[in-house]
């Protein structure tokens, strides 16, 4: 049985023992009953048979006693269900977006962060899904709970951590092209441990921030702040355990997924919170990265050849003919017009191509930098 | 029972034989002859299945390794599991026993002619045959559809893959299916023959009855939904995309109402050959009838009120789920009193284990392991754990193919002298089924504990802790396969070079056993009448 690290895993585990149990014992007694029948009337044996039609008193004990053993089944689950769905009013919350093929956890006082959600241990944490864009579902195993992130609803549930560790996230709705590497990790830590990581990364221009600051106290402003200023998200990861993006970033669906703890566990999503221009090498690697999560490379190439969309090689700086409500018009490939193309690529179709690239406007503006400084790096 | 078919043998040429207003294909494909439809949809069923298995065993290709195996693109596998899982669901075990077993048997076995409208019988035919040519059509032209079976919004709508065709597609499946049900409903209730009360009505009849039902009242549910999505999809109109202001979930629930009872469809009928299949080979009569007739018709109406268990983790409301969750352990007891009666049936029988006869054993077997998962799903908690990951997907193969397929083969074996008059060779069936029997379990019970570790289904990839048990169940599938193909082999054989079979090869007491191996055009030479009951075997059986 997979690690249960959550109050929610015990009660899950327990309903499932409770009905296997039961199930066992009366799969193997019909089992059995069936094959002593088979044996000990075989033909080979018996000749004569007792044409029995019916017997009310056996089919009352075989209706009323099932009824009674689903009706204990259905108490158990239900119990267990209410344990996900009750928590304190004032119980950490973070949202979690599920978008095509990634997770954004925003945290209420304005950290966002997408490879790693990060929770306390010990205390119930409320965990409210939705979606920017089709239907996915957010299933961490180990807690055995998954909810569906649809888009336009709101839907929660409650989870007390009980193990520190790190445990892999799913998707378990199926979203499309990268549904299967829309992975991510959630980090149980020490109360404490949490709240000094809560603070220290709370978005700077945030004043009451201090480090002792416990998470509820700063929620309210904070929440604010961060959907007045998306902009200010900064990269926890790096702040706290200092680990660099990784040098040798996923090229390819592939080789995220052969090895995802090492590769996806702890690499921030967001630009580092420096200028772009300090260093551009490193988001270049981002940018790279970025463009394996969001699979626009299994649409562009970046050695000159074309797939379903036109090559990033060259296309900085380049100017490209694009068709505009069926106008024909060039353009300068410019930031201006790299960013349009990710946000809106259908306005402006590039000549010679079908208008099949999904737009992409949840990306986050560091996200989009990211990508452009990655597209220019292709020369 | 007693059937009164005197004068018959006078040597009237069968079905297979009968001269017609066409010869060759064109006898087979405008014929209006119940058999001839019945054998129709059955050949083109297991067409289908192959095509799907061919499929699947790819896919399970696929998973033996992390990362790419065969295939190079996920979007290629995504296709994979949508077609497979349209071909299987929609034209393999809808349709199920119901269009090809209760074509042929349905009016044999009330002693009829043929059914109530045999002109509406062969256009259902052929829609059956259009729904499903643009349905594949919908693979060649265009992207390929990468929706999952379930063509869930928003998805099924942002997608830029093929998806309205296939919709369409699917959407003409449904007119074949209610056609054949309000055909069946009525063949029923009007052309029974004398003495073919309702009470001596063979359990198939029941069951095919019970399902008719279904499928005139849940259908157009489907077909409204369906064309919802794809003028959603064509026309830009907003009801399912909450871009559009439209509502995903309500989708679900549409969705739902249909596809649930639709499992009923697959599965009542597949019951309904098994009550068939036990009696006869324990030479005794059935225990139970009225309990498993009635069990039928219960499990009609009740399945049609469970379909939410497919949504508790959808964010529907949690008074919702918890009565979606009551009435969905309520829906298992019938099931349950059926088995009941089954292996009682068996109780002081003389047990002959013949191929039918092992494949309705393992019927009972894999129907009992899909209806006890089926109930760890009906657990609120447990399913918020289960939902979506491959046990769902090894429960509904339980169900599906444990259940349904391995009926239709039992029910294959069981009627095939019956319907070709040729007999196939039993050892290398009972072979066969011992490979389905043991792929099967290697294949699924594997799949039931990946999904239990948390392993979700429709993955191109997955990650390196599951690889162990990937290669084990695509090891099963192999097996599997193997026992498929040897199966398919040896019926084809038969088909051209097996034994002249005997009218009643298994000592069969109901009507189709009564008339020849293959019966004739008009089913009997002369009307039947009926009297006592349909399972009234004798106490002694000759050895
Ligand atoms: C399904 C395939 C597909 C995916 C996935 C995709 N694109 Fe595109 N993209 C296209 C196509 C086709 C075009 C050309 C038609 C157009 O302009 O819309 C295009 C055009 C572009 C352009 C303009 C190129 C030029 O030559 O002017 C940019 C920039 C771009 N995409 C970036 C991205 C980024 C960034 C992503 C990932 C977030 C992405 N694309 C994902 C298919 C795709
Ligand atoms: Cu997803």
């Amino acid at each position: 049985m997979g690690t249960a690290a959550s109050n929610t895993a015990s009660h899950v585990d327990q309903v499932m023992m409770v009905i296997l149990g039961i199930s066992v014992v009366l799969f193997v007694g019909i089992m059995a009953t069936m094959v002593f029948f088979v044996v000990k009337y075989s033909r080979k044996k018996q000749t004569s048979v007792a044409n029995i039609s019916h017997h009310t008193g056996l089919e009352l004990v075989w209706t009323i006693i099932p009824v009674i053993i689903v009706l204990v089944m259905f108490w158990y689950g239900f119990v267990g269900y209410r344990v996900m769905r009750t928590g304190p009013d004032d119980a950490l919350e973070v949202t979690i977006t599920g978008r095509m093929w990634s997770w954004l956890y925003t945290y209420e006082n304005g950290i966002q962060a997408t490879d790693m959600l990060r929770i306390p241990a010990g205390e119930p944490v409320k965990l409210v899904i939705t979606s920017a864009d089709v239907i996915h579902s957010f299933y961490v195993p180990a807690f055995r709970v998954k909810w569906d992130a649809v888009p336009g609803r709101k839907t929660h549930y409650f989870v007390t951590a009980e193990k520190t560790g790190t445990f892999d996230v799913l998707c378990a709705e199926y979203c499309g092209l990268q549904h299967a590497y829309m992975l991510s990790k959630v980090q149980v830590m020490p109360k404490a441990e949490f709240e000094k990581w809560y603070a220290a990364n709370a978005p700077a221009q945030q004043p009451g921030s201090g480090p002792a600051q416990a998470p509820s106290a700063a929620a309210e402003p904070a929440a604010q702040m961060a959907s007045a200023q998306p902009q200010t998200e900064t990269a926890p990861d790096q702040r706290t355990d200092g680990t660099p993006p990784p040098a040798g970033t996923p090229g390819s669906p592939k080789t995220a997924s052969s090895a995802p703890p090492a590769g996806k566990a702890a690499t921030p999503t967001a630009a580092p919170a420096a200028p772009a221009s300090g260093n551009s090498a490193a988001l270049v690697a981002e940018g790279e990265k970025l463009m394996a999560r969001y699979a626009c490379s299994s649409c562009h190439s970046s050695d000159g050849s074309r797939i379903v969309g036109p090559t990033f090689k060259g296309l900085y700086g380049s100017s490209v003919t694009v068709l505009v409500d069926g106008q024909e018009r060039t353009v300068r490939a410019d930031e201006a017009y790299l960013e349009r193309s990710i946000r809106e690529p259908n306005a402006e179709i590039v000549k010679g191509y079908q208008p099949l690239m999904p737009g992409q406007p949840n990306l986050t503006p560091e996200e989009v930098r990211a990508m452009i400084a990655y597209i220019k790096s292709l020369k | 029972m007693a059937v009164d078919v005197a004068g018959r043998s006078q040597g009237l040429p069968d079905y297979l034989n009968h001269r017609a207003a066409y010869s060759g294909i064109l006898s087979w494909v405008l014929s209006t002859d119940h058999k001839r439809i019945g054998v129709m949809y059955l050949v083109s069923q297991l067409t289908f299945f192959l095509v799907g298995v061919a499929l699947g065993f790819v896919m399970r290709l696929e998973m033996l390794t992390p990362g790419p195996t065969v295939i190079s693109n996920p979007a290629v596998y995504n296709a994979i599991f949508t077609v497979h899982g349209v071909i299987m669901i929609f034209l393999f075990v809808i349709p199920g026993l119901i269009a090809s077993f209760g074509n042929f048997f349905l009016p044999i076995m009330i002693g009829a002619k043929d059914v109530a409208f045999p002109f509406l019988n062969l256009l259902s035919w052929w829609l059956f045959m259009i729904g499903a040519f643009v349905a594949i059509a919908s693979l060649f032209t265009g992207g390929l559809p990468d929706t999952g079976w379930t063509f869930y919004v928003p998805y099924s709508i942002q997608t830029n893959t093929n998806t309205t065709l296939a919709l369409f597609g699917v959407f003409i499946l449904g007119f074949s299916s209610i056609l054949t049900g309000l055909n069946f409903v009525t063949t029923v209730h009007q052309m029974r023959a004398p003495g073919m009360r309702w009470g001596r009505m063979p359990l198939f009849v029941w069951a095919i009855y019970a399902t008719s039902w279904i499928q005139i009242l849940a259908t157009p549910i489907l077909g409204i939904t369906l064309l919802l999505v794809m003028l959603e999809r064509v026309l830009g109109i907003g009801v399912f995309d909450p871009a559009r202001g439209g509502d995903p979930v309500l989708y679900q629930h549409l969705f739902w109402i249909y596809s649930h009872p639709a499992v009923y469809i697959m599965i009542l009928p597949a019951m309904g050959a098994i009550s068939e299949i036990i009696p006869t080979f324990a030479r005794r009569t059935i225990f139970g009838y009225k309990f498993i007739a009635g069990s039928s018709l219960a499990i009609a109406l009740f399945g049609s009120l469970v379909w939410a268990h497919h949504m508790f983790t959808a964010g529907i409301g949690e008074r919702a789920a918890v009565i979606f969750s009551l009435l969905t352990f309520l829906v298992a007891v019938p099931s349950a009193i059926k088995v009941f009666n089954w292996v009682s049936t068996l109780y002081r029988g003389s047990i002959e284990l013949r191929p039918p006869m092992l494949f309705a054993l393992a019927f009972i077997f894999l129907f009992s392991i899909g209806g006890f998962t089926g109930l760890m799903q009906g657990a609120l908690a447990l399913d918020i754990h289960l939902h979506d990951t491959y046990f769902v997907v090894a429960h509904f193969h339980y169900v599906m193919f444990g259940g349904t397929g391995f009926a239709l083969f039992g029910a294959l074996h069981y009627w095939f002298p019956k319907m070709f008059g040729r007999m196939y060779n039993e050892k290398i069936a009972t072979i066969a089924w011992a490979l389905m029997f043991v792929g099967f379990n290697v294949l699924y019970f594997t799949m039931l504990l990946m999904g239990w570790l948390g392993m979700p289904r429709r993955y191109y990839d997955y990650l390196p802790q599951y690889q162990t048990w990937h290669v084990v169940a695509t090891v099963g599938s192999w097996i599997l396969i193997a026992g498929v193909l040897l199966m398919v082999g040896n019926l084809l054989v038969a088909l051209k070079r097996g034994e002249k079979a005997p009218d009643n090869p298994w000592g069969g007491v109901t009507p189709e056993w009564s008339t020849t191996s293959p019966p004739p055009l008009e089913n009997f030479e002369k009307a039947p009448t009926f009297s006592g009951g349909p399972y009234d075997f004798p106490t002694e059986v000759a050895r």
